[in-house]
Formats: structure tokens, C-alpha cells, sequence
């Protein structure tokens, strides 16, 4: 029992316990930002990338307390329905990575311009491939950083050449023999039917082909108009007035008829789905010559091993002199809805530095977009594939379809998007020999679009 | 008379087996291609033509390095070389037992050796590619408690709708079946968002939860059979004594269990094969179920067909043993129809 | 009905309890059902991309619907179509099955297990594995078709034999419906065959007189399902036919289910006002089919324990 007299300094003394405690400066509460990176729009959601991206997340967290990242993924076939789902639950993603040019353009609006950002930061772009700037650049705002491209290049298919001691196609670009006139004779002397005759021959018989010369485009309808003198996009600048049945668009799919029904160097639909059967390239069978595609067909490398020792060659030119390589890209982008915009941007500049950018391109397969790493990018492709020359992918950079690109935004994006491929696959299946009916009422459907988009936004 | 009896049995059972065996030919054989491409190697699983026994293009190490063998023929006899370097249409060929000799020969002129290799495992790697635990885990969370919350609502609901007569009940019952008439794409977000603001996101419990309040499908089904069952039986039981809980634990369930068995297969199928409503209402990749990571195999850019084939054979053989052990529920037990004597 | 104190509370003790029993529906629709449906029907009257919340209500949607878009029309045809083929033939098909399994055949539960085995394959793999079936060139079909000499044609890469294609795929996975004819089979209790069989009956009759009739609940169970069901049908097209690229629809549109069509309006054009009016367009129609089914089944189904006002 404490003595009556002590009980003063008792209270003197819990008096300035309860006043220190309550004066003393209280610590800011430091909980870590937590960002979120939606991947669905692209690569990355298979099993070893996932594991891959969430090692980085990890190691991110670890060496970082004020922001934890946190990847989440979603099937491709799904990502807009997730995705938006999300926007409308209020739970947005802080980052969309990695998205192309179609992802971007899905949800063009959604999209903040981090201009601002790069020059608050004067973030340095110079190692970046000045046309995989220039994708980036919409009329508006800038919306990522170039993080890896995957131009096109002709794969060929050299067992198929040397059996029938044929020449490659060329390796470098500005080799003016290599345009599309010698693609197509080139491709019917690689062409067989049963009894061993090419299509250029008499006696072909088309019904019979066991060998095509050509496995045409591996990308959607838009990839083709520019090598005819065309507007990928198929509408006058200000995306009024759809230019579909003419110019570029007309040549092109009739180009693409001619291919499969005139000259025979390349499969139908009908072909592939049934002799080419779950195949994503019909290159992988070893019984295609050539064929045109994105870089980001190297996940099917393995498969062309497969086939027969193959290599690349440079895409050839077109009727009116244009060389393009059609590109898909890979970058971030910041959504509006993001409740931390600052610490995605911090976020995504660390998901770009050199070093990350090489390993992040390793997992989605695409090309870094910073010049400094073309040669590390060069050298780890042949470590797995040494015969096969990589310098081709990187020339081709400079033959990319920029501005604008084939996946860029036009109005009414999906509608019209799904009406250019509707058109294809008629030509592609048969459905119609009638190029230019084809092309009529693909121009009248996407200008119905076009002025619907119009009407509602005036 | 029974000499025919007997022939007659027995053509019938014959012409069935035959009929059977051609069904089971066509309902088997994509099975049979599942499995099979499940042992291919990584590059073989879509060839041309499509191979029915996975086959290897045989490499040989030299030096550490892989390298093609090849049947080419060499001096007027076929020898099995690696290609070690190619420069245009000649390529350096090697004895791999001797490989400082070095051959020149036009590539075109050998074809790749092949052999016959089953690749089990990428049945290992499906598993342990992904976190096959947790997706387990969640799934057989997922699939025990919305099967019971399913067969024990959807029976009484069906119950009720069955044995129980009022003015709302027609009206009622067309409503229940009128909630699966629209298609769920148009309720997806406001759904989503009753469970967000609940607090359910990145749970299981939007995926069970709602199974303890019915369905109409199944209650539908259920209330189907329950009107089978003849009503003496209840009003013998509530002559006993029985009140209406009774009647249906007593007389009604025991007179049920092969359409209680078909709603449990069902229901423990759908649990098991659903990945759309576990992509919208999970996000961290620890509380995926295995329906949503077998998607993950077929994602795009990715050249993973056999493991997705592994993936999925080892997904079927769960559902179809359950199946096949349930059969006992299927065969027809003593019916109690002991009323005219 | 006699006007007496104790048969009304009877009647009212019947009702409640009937309501108490469904009371676990009734209750998780006023949770999570009726909100979300009520919501979508707003939605079908106004422009809703998802991102921004709905504006410009009025009846647009609706208008347009029924004036100015021939997909509604051609996705509605090519839904009717199938529907009018699959569900027939989906309906035999899966009686006959189960009947057949229902015999005393060798190896019974193997039988049923193997049947069953399709409609347990989950969408994916699923859509991989018909391409061999379909394959125009390697396929088991044609290779069947070609034992006849018949040449078979492109199916699901082409325009015209896609959905047939669909249609035979359908039938493949047709061992759900057949446990559902099974579990019916299996509760026909056995003594009505044999005192048919002593009153003389051969199996013909036996089997229009005693198993169709008894089964008549369950044959309009798999009716009314199978219509609500056709007209929803999603996943195998969707999966199958479309892609990285070509558009939705399939092989020059031959595909374009009305699901199809609705989700690409809700998820790939995000005009989720415009799918939320066909989503209601639709129930419209399937709710008339069903009354109407419903009205009719008053003819030929067959309740042993039917209660009297239905």
C-alpha cells in the first residue's frame, strides 16, 4: 500500500507520462502502396510466365517498402470482360502490362497520358527505336513506354528450298529483286502437287497439292493494305469516310484471292483447318515454303525445328514500291480509374530499366525495344537457333508500320475490326470469288460504323 | 416359348453390345488423341498428318550440344549422322561415336530420324508447373460445399414446389424458372458488384454461397421426380404421425436417390469445370481452382499442347471415377410399392 | 369446398409450409438475383459501355433492334435452326442411350461410364479435341463418311457445315441427358412390367404403354431445359470459332449464335445497353416457348403423384 505522501508524486509522475506520450510526435503511418498490374492483353499468362512475372513481383517487394506490386492475371479470351468488370466494381488496376496497340485501343479512353510524367522525370528516350516512340504517340497523349516490338520477316523454310535447288529469298533488305512479282514465282515453283508438278507447270493439279509455296500473313487484314500504297486503317484521316473497296484494301484481299485460287501458293481455310489441323502456323507442318509473321511467332519455334531447318529472309516489296513489316508492340498503360497513378509510373520505370526490359522480354518473347540490347537479343536467339540470322528482325524495325499502325484505334473499333476479318475469312474460305462484291459490303458495314460512332459523338 | 425367350434375350443384348462398341469408338477416340498427346514432346502434339503414337526427332549430345541425327546416305550406304552445322544447302555431318570426321553433304538428301517416345512426364510437369496445391485445395473446397449447399436446398425447395399446393405456387415456380432465361453475360457486372461491396472479392465465397439457395435447373429436375412418387405413401406417413419434414426425410429421399445421385454428379461436375465464375471473383493466384489454371495452359503465344492435354487428362479422371463408383446409386434398389399388397 | 373452420387452416398450413420449404430460393433471389435482373433491365435502356455509368435512357436500344440490325436477325435464325434440330435429336437420342444402358447388357457400369465421359471434358480441351473428329482429312467422320464413299465436306471451317457440325457435337455430349433418362428408367418400379408381362403385354407395348408415359415428366423436364438451354448456347462456339484472328461468328459469319452475338455486343463493342435488350428480347421469347410447353403438358405428361389445382 503506497504512503498517503507519496500519492502526489505518484500523480505528478503518471501526469507527465500521459503528457509526454501525448506530446511526442506520433509516426507517419507508412502502409506500402499497393499497385496492381493487370496481365491479359496480351502475353503473359501462361504458366511459366506466370511464375517468372510473380519471382519479379517478389523481388520487387523485397527491395522496396513503400510500394508492393502484385500481378494479376487473366486469360486473353477473357481480359476485356475482366477487366472492365473490374473498372465497374471500382477495383481497377493501377497498371495494364503488357498491352499492345489493340489492348490500348480497346479501351483508348481509359488510358492516361504520361507525358507529363516523362517530362517531370526527363526521362531519358533515347535508347528507345524511334518508330517504337512513335507508336506510342496517339493525337492526344502518349500512353507507355516502348517495352519490346515484334516486327514481321519471311520465314523460309530452307529443306523445302534445297530439295527443289531454289534459291533463298534475301536476307537484306534493299535488295531490289525481292517484291511480291517474285514472291509469287518463287512461290508456285515451291508449289507440288502429288505427282511432283509445281503450279507454274501444265499439268498442275490443284486439287492435289501436297506442298505450298506460300503461307501468306500470319496477322489480321489490317497488316496488308500498307504494302499495297494503303491506309491500314481504310478511312480518310479524319476516320469520317471508309476507304475500303478501293486502293490498298481492294489490291490487298485481291492479292490474297489471287494467292490461294489463281496462282495456288497458299492454303485455303478449308485447307487449314484440315490439314493443318490445330497447327497456329500452317509453317509448322515443314510442308510451306514461306510465310510472313510477327516475331512473336518464336513461342512456335520449336515447332519450325521440327519441320526442317528453316531461316528468315526480309519481307519482300510491294506492287507500288512500299516495303512494310508489320509490328505489334508491347508497352504499359496507366487506366484513369488507378487510385495511384505516381507509383504505377514509378513502378512501370522499373519495369523498363535495361536490364529488366531484357528479362521481361525474354519471357514474352518479344524484341527489347532499347537499341543497346539488339546485339544481347541477337546472341541469345542463337544459343537455341544458330543457324538462323536474327539481324534480319532487327533491319526490320526500320520498315514497321509506325504511324498508324494496324492495330491502331479507329471508331467503333471491335465492330469494324470484326468486319475487316469477316471479309477475309470470306475470301479465305471461298465463301465468295467476288473480291470486289466482298469489298463493297465491307465498305458499306464499317461506313454504317463509322457514321454510327459519329452520330453518337458529334 | 421359353427357348425363344431366351434367344430373344440374347439377340438383343448382342445387337446392344455392337451398337455400344461403334458409339463407344467415336466417343472414346478424342479421349484416346487427349491422352496420347499428352506423352508427345512439346513440338509434336499438331503435325501433319497427326501422329497417333508420339514420336522424338532423335538428338544426340556433342560436346553438350544437341544436335539432329540423321538417315543420309553416304558412299552408297545409309549411315545415321548429326547435322552439327548448315551453310546454305551443304551441311557438316558427324559420326557422333567419331565426330572429328567432318562429311559434306547436301542436307536435302537425309531425312530426320525418328523413334517412338513416351513423354510421361509432362504429366509431372502440368502439375508442377502451376500451384497444384492450392488450386486442389480450393477446388475440392469449392466443389464439397456447394454440392451439399446445392442438394440440400434444391431439395427442399423442391419439395416444397412438389407437395405443396397454394395460390402463388405456379406463379412462383415460373419465376424460378424464368431466373435462368436470361443470359447470366447481362447480370455479370451488377452481380459482380453485390459481391464486391459485400466484401466477397478474391474469395470462394461467391462461388459457394449461392449454392445453399438453389437453382432452378435442379429444382426443376428434383421436383419433376418428387411428382413421380406416388401420394399414398405421404398420407400414410402423416396418418402415423409424420410432419412434412418427416415425410420428405422418410418417404420422399429414400424413394429418390437415383435423381439425388444425378444431381450431386451434376453439381459436383459443374464445380469442378467452372473457370468463368472463379476468373471474375478470384485474383490472387494462391485462390485459383484447377478449372482456371488448366486455362492458363491454352493461354496464347504459348506452345504448351501437351501439357495442356496433361493438364486435362488428369482433370477428367477425378469426375469419371466419382462416376463409376456411383453406379451402385444408379441400379435400382428395393422399391417400397407395398400398397395394393 | 365446405365453408368449415378446419379445412381452411388446413389449406393455410399447406401454404406455409410449401413457402417455408422454398424459402431458401425465394430468399437468395431477393439476395442475389432480382437486384442484378433488374439492373440489366435498366441497362437495356440506356448506353452503358461499363466504364461510365449508363446514360441516354430511352428506347434506342429497342428500336434499333427491331428495325435496324441484321445480325439480331440472322444470330436469331441460326439459333432457331439449331434449336429446332438439336433438341429433337438430342431428346431421342439421349432416351434411346439410357434405354439401351438400361438393358441387362454385359458391363453396365463401363457402358454408362463411357458415355458419360464427354460431358465431363471441360470446354477447352474439349474445342481441341473436335477438330479431329471434324478434320476433313484425317477425321474419324469423313474416314467413317468415306467408307460409303461419301466425300465429307469442310465442316467446321466451312460456311454451310459448320453447324451441322455443332449439331453432331452436341449429340456427343449427350450422357448428361442420358443420366437423366437413366435415373427416370431406374425409378419405374419393376412391378408394373411384370404384371404387365402377366397380363400378356409384349415389349412394344410395355414400352409405349408403361415407360413413355412414366418418363413423360422427365421428357419435359429435358424439353424445357433443352429449349432454355439452346437458345443460351455459348461456350463450344465461342470457343471454336473465334480466335486471334477472324472475327466472332465463325467462317463468314455461318456461326453467329445469338449468345454470340450478345456477348460481343456486351464484352468486345462494350455496348452493354444494347446486349442487355437483346438479353431481354430474348427471355421474352424463351418464356413464351416455355408457357407454352408448359400449357400443353397438361395432354400428354403424367404425374403419379400429381397434386390436383397445378
Amino acid at each position: 500500500m503506497l504512503s498517503k505522501r507519496l500519492y502526489p508524486f505518484f500523480a505528478i509522475f503518471m501526469a507527465g507520462l500521459l503528457l509526454f506520450t501525448g506530446c511526442a510526435p506520433k509516426p507517419v503511418s507508412t502502409e506500402p502502396v499497393k499497385i496492381t498490374i493487370f496481365v491479359g492483353f496480351g502475353a503473359g499468362s501462361d504458366p511459366d510466365s506466370m511464375a517468372a512475372l510473380n519471382t519479379i513481383a517478389a523481388e520487387y517487394n523485397a527491395s522496396h517498402k513503400d510500394i508492393q506490386i502484385e500481378f494479376m492475371f487473366s486469360t486473353w479470351e477473357e481480359h476485356t470482360s475482366k477487366f472492365s468488370t473490374l473498372l465497374a466494381g471500382d477495383l481497377a488496376p493501377d497498371l495494364a502490362f503488357p498491352i499492345g496497340i489493340q489492348g490500348i485501343a480497346e479501351f483508348y479512353d481509359e488510358w492516361i497520358d504520361v507525358s507529363p510524367y516523362i517530362q517531370r522525370d526527363n526521362y531519358d528516350t533515347t535508347d528507345f527505336y524511334g518508330p517504337s516512340l512513335q507508336l506510342l504517340n496517339f493525337n492526344d497523349k502518349t500512353i507507355g513506354l516502348p517495352l519490346g516490338v515484334y516486327p514481321s520477316v519471311t520465314f523460309v523454310n530452307e529443306d523445302l528450298f534445297d530439295a527443289a535447288k531454289i534459291a533463298y529469298p534475301p536476307k537484306q533488305y534493299g535488295d531490289s529483286t525481292w517484291t511480291m512479282q517474285k514472291l509469287i514465282e518463287v512461290g508456285q515453283q515451291m508449289t507440288l502437287d502429288q505427282n511432283g508438278n509445281n503450279a507454274a507447270s501444265p499439268n498442275f493439279d490443284p486439287t492435289k497439292i501436297t506442298q505450298w509455296g506460300w503461307g501468306g500473313w500470319c496477322g489480321p487484314f489490317r497488316t496488308v493494305p500498307g504494302k499495297f500504297g494503303g491506309n491500314p486503317l481504310g478511312m480518310s484521316a479524319d476516320y469520317k469516310h471508309a476507304e475500303m473497296n478501293t486502293g490498298g484494301y481492294l489490291e490487298g484481299m485481291q492479292f490474297l484471292y489471287d494467292s490461294i485460287y489463281t496462282t495456288h501458293i497458299r492454303p485455303s481455310s478449308l485447307d487449314e483447318g484440315s490439314t493443318f489441323t490445330g497447327m497456329d502456323f500452317t509453317f509448322e507442318s515443314g510442308k510451306v515454303a514461306m510465310f510472313e509473321c510477327f516475331s512473336w511467332a518464336s513461342y512456335a519455334f520449336p515447332n519450325f525445328t521440327t519441320a526442317g531447318n528453316w531461316n528468315v529472309a526480309a519481307v519482300p516489296t510491294g506492287p507500288h514500291g512500299d516495303v512494310v513489316s508489320s509490328v505489334n508492340a508491347d508497352t504499359f498503360a496507366i487506366p484513369a480509374h488507378s487510385k495511384h497513378p505516381d507509383q504505377a509510373w514509378q513502378v512501370a520505370t522499373w519495369l523498363m530499366q535495361p536490364e529488366m526490359q531484357s528479362r521481361l522480354c525474354g519471357i514474352f518473347g518479344c524484341i527489347p525495344s532499347r537499341k543497346s540490347l539488339a546485339n544481347d537479343w541477337i546472341n541469345k536467339m542463337n544459343t537455341d537457333y544458330p543457324n538462323v540470322d536474327f539481324q534480319v528482325f532487327i533491319d526490320s524495325i526500320g520498315y514497321m508500320d509506325a504511324s498508324p499502325n494496324n492495330e491502331s484505334w479507329v471508331p467503333n473499333y471491335s465492330k469494324v475490326w470484326d468486319a475487316t476479318e469477316n471479309a477475309m475469312s470470306r475470301i479465305l474460305s471461298g465463301d465468295s470469288n467476288n473480291v470486289q462484291q466482298v469489298m463493297d459490303d465491307l465498305q458499306a458495314e464499317a461506313q454504317g460504323y463509322l457514321d454510327e460512332y459519329w452520330a453518337a459523338h458529334p | 416359348m421359353r427357348q425363344s425367350k431366351k434367344v430373344n434375350e440374347t439377340i438383343v443384348r448382342t445387337i446392344s453390345t455392337i451398337l455400344l462398341s461403334i458409339g463407344m469408338l467415336v466417343v472414346l477416340t478424342p479421349l484416346a488423341w487427349m491422352v496420347v498427346s499428352a506423352l508427345k514432346p512439346r513440338d509434336a502434339v499438331n503435325t501433319f498428318p497427326p501422329q497417333w503414337i508420339p514420336m522424338d526427332q532423335v538428338q544426340v549430345a556433342i560436346n553438350g550440344q544437341e544436335y539432329f541425327l540423321y538417315d543420309i546416305p553416304v558412299n552408297g550406304e545409309t549411315r545415321q549422322l548429326a547435322l552439327i552445322d548448315k551453310q546454305g544447302t551443304t551441311g557438316k555431318f558427324v559420326d557422333p561415336q567419331n565426330p572429328s570426321q567432318v562429311f559434306e553433304l547436301p542436307v536435302a538428301s537425309g531425312t530426320r530420324v525418328t523413334q517412338i517416345k513416351l513423354h510421361w512426364e509432362n504429366f509431372l510437369l502440368a502439375v508442377t508447373k502451376v500451384p497444384f496445391g492450392h488450386y486442389l485445395l480450393n477446388t475440392l473446397i469449392v466443389v464439397f460445399f456447394g454440392t451439399i449447399g446445392t442438394v440440400v436446398s434444391c431439395t427442399l425447395v423442391a419439395y416444397g414446389f412438389a407437395r405443396f399446393r397454394s395460390k402463388f405456387m405456379p406463379t412462383l415456380f415460373l419465376l424460378l424458372l424464368s431466373t435462368i432465361m436470361l443470359p447470366p453475360q447481362v447480370t455479370l457486372i451488377p452481380t459482380f458488384i453485390v459481391f464486391k461491396k459485400i466484401g466477397w472479392y478474391d474469395t470462394l465465397l461467391p462461388l459457394i454461397i449461392p449454392a445453399f439457395f438453389a437453382n432452378a435447373w435442379d429444382v426443376f429436375l428434383l421436383r419433376q421426380f418428387f411428382m413421380c412418387l406416388p401420394t399414398e405413401l405421404d398420407d400414410a406417413a402423416r396418418i402415423d404421425g409424420c410432419g412434412p419434414f418427416g415425410i420428405l426425410w422418410h418417404i420422399i429421399i429414400p424413394q429418390s436417390y437415383p435423381v439425388l445421385a444425378t444431381v450431386t454428379i451434376f453439381s459436383v461436375l459443374y464445380a469442378w469445370n467452372d473457370f468463368y465464375a472463379p476468373l471474375i471473383y478470384l485474383q490472387n493466384q494462391q485462390h485459383w481452382t484447377l478449372a482456371l489454371g488448366l486455362q492458363s495452359f491454352n493461354a496464347v503465344y504459348t506452345n504448351q499442347g501437351n501439357l495442356l492435354m496433361a493438364a486435362s487428362t488428369l482433370m477428367v479422371i477425378p469426375p469419371i471415377l466419382m462416376f463409376f463408383f456411383a453406379q451402385k446409386l444408379f441400379i435400382q434398389g428395393v422399391v417400397i410399392s407395398g400398397i395394393k399388397g | 369446398m365446405k365453408k368449415v373452420a378446419k379445412p381452411m387452416s388446413l389449406r393455410r398450413r399447406e401454404s406455409l409450409w410449401g413457402y417455408i420449404f422454398i424459402s431458401p430460393w425465394i430468399i437468395g433471389f431477393i439476395l442475389f438475383t432480382v437486384g442484378p435482373m433488374i439492373a440489366s433491365m435498366v441497362f437495356s435502356f440506356a448506353d452503358y459501355n461499363i466504364v461510365s455509368a449508363p446514360t441516354n435512357f430511352g428506347l434506342s436500344n429497342y428500336i434499333k433492334l427491331f428495325t435496324n440490325d441484321p445480325d439480331f436477325w440472322r444470330s436469331l435464325g441460326i439459333t432457331a435452326k439449331y434449336a429446332i434440330i438439336a433438341i429433337p435429336l438430342n431428346l431421342v437420342f439421349g432416351f434411346a442411350l439410357a434405354f439401351l444402358l438400361n438393358q441387362k447388357v454385359p458391363g453396365l457400369a463401363f457402358w454408362r461410364t463411357v458415355f458419360y465421359i464427354p460431358s465431363v471434358l471441360a470446354g477447352v480441351a474439349v474445342a481441341i479435341l473436335w477438330g479431329l473428329i471434324f478434320n476433313p482429312k484425317f477425321g474419324i467422320l469423313n474416314w467413317f463418311l468415306g467408307i460409303f464413299g461419301i466425300n465429307g465436306p469442310g465442316w467446321l471451317s466451312s460456311p454451310n457445315w459448320a453447324v451441322p457440325a455443332l449439331i453432331l457435337m452436341s449429340l456427343w455430349s449427350v450422357g448428361g441427358g442420358m443420366i437423366i433418362y437413366l435415373s427416370g428408367l431406374q425409378s419405374i418400379p419393376t412391378t408394373f412390367y411384370e404384371a404387365a408381362q402377366l397380363d400378356g403385354a409384349n415389349s412394344w407395348q410395355q414400352f409405349f404403354r408403361i415407360t413413355v408415359p412414366l418418363m413423360s415428366p422427365v421428357i419435359f423436364y429435358n424439353l424445357i431445359v433443352g429449349i432454355i438451354g439452346t437458345f443460351q448456347y455459348f461456350t463450344e462456339v465461342y470457343v471454336l470459332t473465334s480466335g486471334l484472328t477472324g472475327g466472332v461468328g465463325g467462317p463468314a459469319k455461318s456461326t453467329l449464335f445469338y449468345n454470340v452475338y450478345l456477348y460481343s455486343n456486351a464484352f468486345r463493342y462494350m455496348n452493354m445497353g444494347y446486349a442487355s435488350a437483346l438479353a431481354w428480347v430474348l427471355f421474352i421469347i424463351v418464356l413464351l416457348l416455355t408457357l407454352l410447353v408448359f400449357r400443353s403438358s397438361a395432354i400428354w405428361v403424367y404425374y403419379e403423384g400429381e397434386l390436383q389445382n397445378k
